[in-house]
This record gives C-alpha cells, structure tokens and sequence, in this order.
C-alpha cells in the first residue's frame, strides 16, 4: 500500500477500494513517482484517439476500453514467472533424474501433491492425468497472482472479478468439454438429471424442472468458485488497508503513538494470514476445479 | 468503514450478477466491478501460458515422473527377486551345511568301523601267526629231540661197543660188528626211552 498525501480521507472506501482494485497505475511511494502513482504506458491509446475517435467522436467503445491494467501486466507477470521456472524444473527432471535443490524439489513436491492427492483422487487414476496440465496451470497461476499481492505496491490480480470469473469460466468450459467427451453431447446433459422412478404426469412436470435447476446449479457452482476467490482477496486486502489506514487517520492524533505501532503489528499478522490464504485459496480453486471435471466424466 | 467494505461484498456475493463496467480507476468502490478487457487479457494469457507449458513444461515434467516411477518400480522389483533369490541361496545353502553334517557323521562312522575291522583283523593276523609261530617252534623242538636222540643212541652204540670190545678183548670183524649193532638197536629200540 502506499502512503497517502492526506489530501482525502484515509477511511473513504472509494480510496481504500483504490489500493485493492484494478487501476491503470502503479502506485508508488511520492519521493518515487509523481504525485505516487506511475502510469502506465497505454499502446492502444494512440489507435483509440486518432483512428476511431477522428473516425466518429461518438464511438462508444463500452464495454471494451482498450487500456492496460495494472492487473493485465501482473498476469502477464505471474505468467512468466510460471513459464520460466518450469521450463527450467522440466530441463531437469524430464529424463527421469530426480530433482536438485530445494528450489526444485519444492516445486516437484507441490505438483505431485496436485497430482496424487488432488487430481488423481478426484477425477480418477485413468483420467486424471490428462486434466494435469490444465490444473497444474491453474493452481500455480491463482497461487503466482494472489502471491503478487504481497509484494509491496504490486497488487493481486485475483482481486478482479475479471480474472476469478475468466478463470472460473475456462474451468467450465473445461469441465463440459471433459463431460462431452466422455458421454457425448446429449448423454452429459442427461446425466445431470438423476434416474427417478416417477409416473409419467409426474415425470413431464417435475423432470424439466429438475433438468432447469441442475444446469442452473451447474452454472452456480463456477460462478460461486469466482466469487470465493475475488471475496477472499478483497477482503484480505481490504482490512489491511484499513489497519494501515488507521495510521493516517490518527497521524494528526496523540493517539497516533498507540494505532501505529498496534496497526503495523496487526498488519503484519495479517499478511502472515494473506500468504496461507493465498495459497489456500489457489488449492481450493484447483481442488473444486478437479471435484468439478470429476463429477462430469463420472456422473454416479 | 468496514462495515461499508462488508456490505459491499456480501451484497455482491448475495447478487452475484457480473456488472459490466469500464475501468476500474475513478469508478465508485464495487468489489463485483467487471472490467471486460481484464476477462479478455486473463483468458489469453491463461490459455498461451498453459499451452505453452502444455508443450515445454508439462509434458516433459510428467514423462521425466513417470519416468523416475517406472524406475523405481524397476528398482524395487528387482531388489525383491535380489532378495528372493538371496533367500533361496540362504536355504540352499543351510540345506547343504545341513547334509554336510550328515555326511561327516557318516565319514566318521564309516572310519570309526574302517578302524574297528581293521583292528580286529590285525589282532586275528596277529593271533594266527603266533599260534603257527608257536606250531612251528614246537615242530623243531620235536625234530631237535628226535635228531639229538638218533645221536645220542648212535654214541651210545658206539660206546657200548668199544667198551664191549675192550670187555672181550677181540676184535670184531666188520660183519660181525654190524651184525651186533643190529641187534643191540633192536634191543635198544624196544626199550625206548621216556619223552623226558
């Protein structure tokens, strides 16, 4: 978080939000950056103004705004962080050598946790392999991102409905396409009506509905794993923030000399807290994921 | 203050309806903002990380473990029939050393008779040849009696007849001489002396 110039409130939830959001800005200490906010390079900026405005001033481009983020570059961040050290573990270990160093044999360790103790168990010992890659890729992004967010002035990209629902949508996209493949197309979307032994009024009333609820639950399901991922970050981010808030508020206080000390400690406390929630976070993320593809290809 | 962030993220789990909004920067404060371009950027850097891993890290690191797997199977497996086989030799071999027992025992019980029989025939040898030793010495003894006995009754005749001639004082011819001898033997035989 960065300092404030006590030109706002430290308390106003719009500037509290600021710290935690997506902005199009670093922010910065002010002996660092201007006013602490570094800006950052817009490449589609000249496009937008000369070539679509000039074209038609009123051009609206909602819901797109063509402008990098904050969040975007830490991705991006987080995604050659992810590419660079396990093409590096691969070098090693892909001749069957065991891995060297601690580095190394942390990384191995957290993959075949993901794989014996999350995928394996949850989709099945011949299936889950094929489901490794995404998985893998999705614990060590979510993990990588909610990571960045501890780093001083960076921020977590998983705090964005953006990113938890994108996410959230591919591990949809891959759980239908794991469950159509392995029954077809008509067989998965019967699977998730359960076998009833019902008359037949009954079954022309009550079947659709059930078949309604189950497609809706199915939906509600990916939509809540976004959700659980962009609240634990938030909120996370969000009370530190206002910890450290505190000690702005009162810095004009005698009670300053009591909030800060107690601030800063109860801050650190919590980022102890953030690092096991980011990593938490990424493992139930991965683990639904898994449980979720694993009810799709073995419906009963 | 927190009460206001609590509203608002529980308000927005409660909806959970994605809101389309521009950038973040500015908006008023809204957990549940749903910036459309991040969504886009996410996806792709998500599925060209994931591809990309798919093909450089992934595959190479799940072959390189299951390739480690299968060697340590390996390993083990032969380590087992190492040690199968290391207790096969163990029972073979007790098996001999027991069956080298036996067969000492057998040597020695063979030698033990082998000496035993051999014993017995030297002292039969033995016995055998003492008792002929003893026929033998027995037998000269009785040919030295028999030939010392010819001699002393050849001296005794000739004793007898030069102190019968020296008696008579007349000498004997030959014919007579023999004529005596005979028939002082024949005498002299009937009366044979005592084996003592």
């Amino acid at each position: 978080m960065s300092s404030d110039t006590g030109h706002h409130d430290p308390l106003d939830p719009g500037h509290l939000f600021g710290h935690v959001q997506d902005a199009h800005h670093f922010e910065l200490p002010h002996a660092v950056a201007d006013e602490g906010k570094l800006h950052i390079w817009q490449p589609f900026e000249p496009f937008v103004d000369e070539v679509l405005l000039k074209a038609d001033p009123d051009f609206h481009l909602a819901p797109f705004d063509l402008r990098v983020s904050k969040f975007m570059l830490l991705e991006v961040v987080a995604a050659a962080l992810l590419i660079f050290f396990f093409i590096a573990l691969a070098r090693k270990i892909s001749d069957g050598t065991p891995a060297r160093g601690k580095w190394a044999n942390m990384l191995e360790s957290m993959l075949v946790f993901i794989r014996d103790e999350v995928a394996r168990p949850a989709i099945g010992r011949d299936d889950a392999d094929r489901f490794l890659p995404f998985l893998w890729t999705m614990f060590f992004f979510v993990l990588i991102c909610n990571l960045i967010g501890l780093v001083p002035w960076a921020g977590s990209a998983t705090g964005a409905l953006g990113t938890t629902f994108t996410l959230a949508m591919i591990t949809f996209g891959v759980v239908m396409t794991a469950g159509m493949r392995k029954m077809g197309p008509i067989g998965f979307w019967k699977s998730l009506v359960p076998h009833m032994e019902l008359p037949l009024p009954l079954a022309i009333f009550l079947l659709p509905m059930i078949f309604f609820i189950e497609v809706a639950g199915l939906l509600i399901k990916h939509i809540v794993l976004a959700v659980r991922l962009l609240a634990n970050m938030v909120a996370g981010h969000l009370v530190l923030a206002v910890l450290l808030a505190f000690i702005l508020a009162s810095s004009h206080h005698v009670a300053f000399l009591g909030v800060a000390p107690v601030a800063v400690l109860g801050a650190s406390a919590l980022t102890l807290l953030e690092l096991l929630v980011a990593f938490l976070q990424a493992y139930i993320f991965t683990f639904l994921s898994a449980l979720f593809i694993g009810t799709a290809i073995h419906p009963h | 203050m927190i009460h206001c962030a609590y509203r608002c993220i529980v308000g927005g789990l409660i909806t959970a309806t994605p809101i389309v909004a521009m950038a973040a920067s500015g908006a008023a404060p809204d957990p549940l903002l749903f910036d459309v371009d991040l969504a886009i950027c996410t996806a792709i850097v998500f599925l060209l990380t994931m591809a990309i891993l798919r093909k450089f890290a992934w595959g190479p690191i799940s072959a390189g473990l299951e390739k480690r797997e299968q060697s340590i199977a390996d390993n083990i497996a032969t380590a087992e029939n190492a040690a199968e086989e290391a207790r096969k030799l163990t029972m073979h071999y007790e098996e001999k050393l027991a069956g080298a027992a036996d067969e000492v025992r057998a040597i020695i019980d063979e030698a033990r008779q082998n000496a035993e029989r051999t014993g017995q025939e030297i002292v039969e040898k033995a016995q055998t040849k003492a008792t002929e030793e003893g026929q033998r010495l027995i037998q000269e003894v009785e040919r030295a009696k028999r030939a010392a006995l010819r001699e002393i009754s050849d001296q005794g005749a000739d004793l007898a007849i030069s102190l019968a001639g020296k008696i008579v004082s007349k000498e004997l011819r030959p014919e007579d001489h023999a004529a005596m001898i005979r028939s002082d033997l024949a005498k002299f035989s009937e009366t044979a002396p005592s084996d003592n």
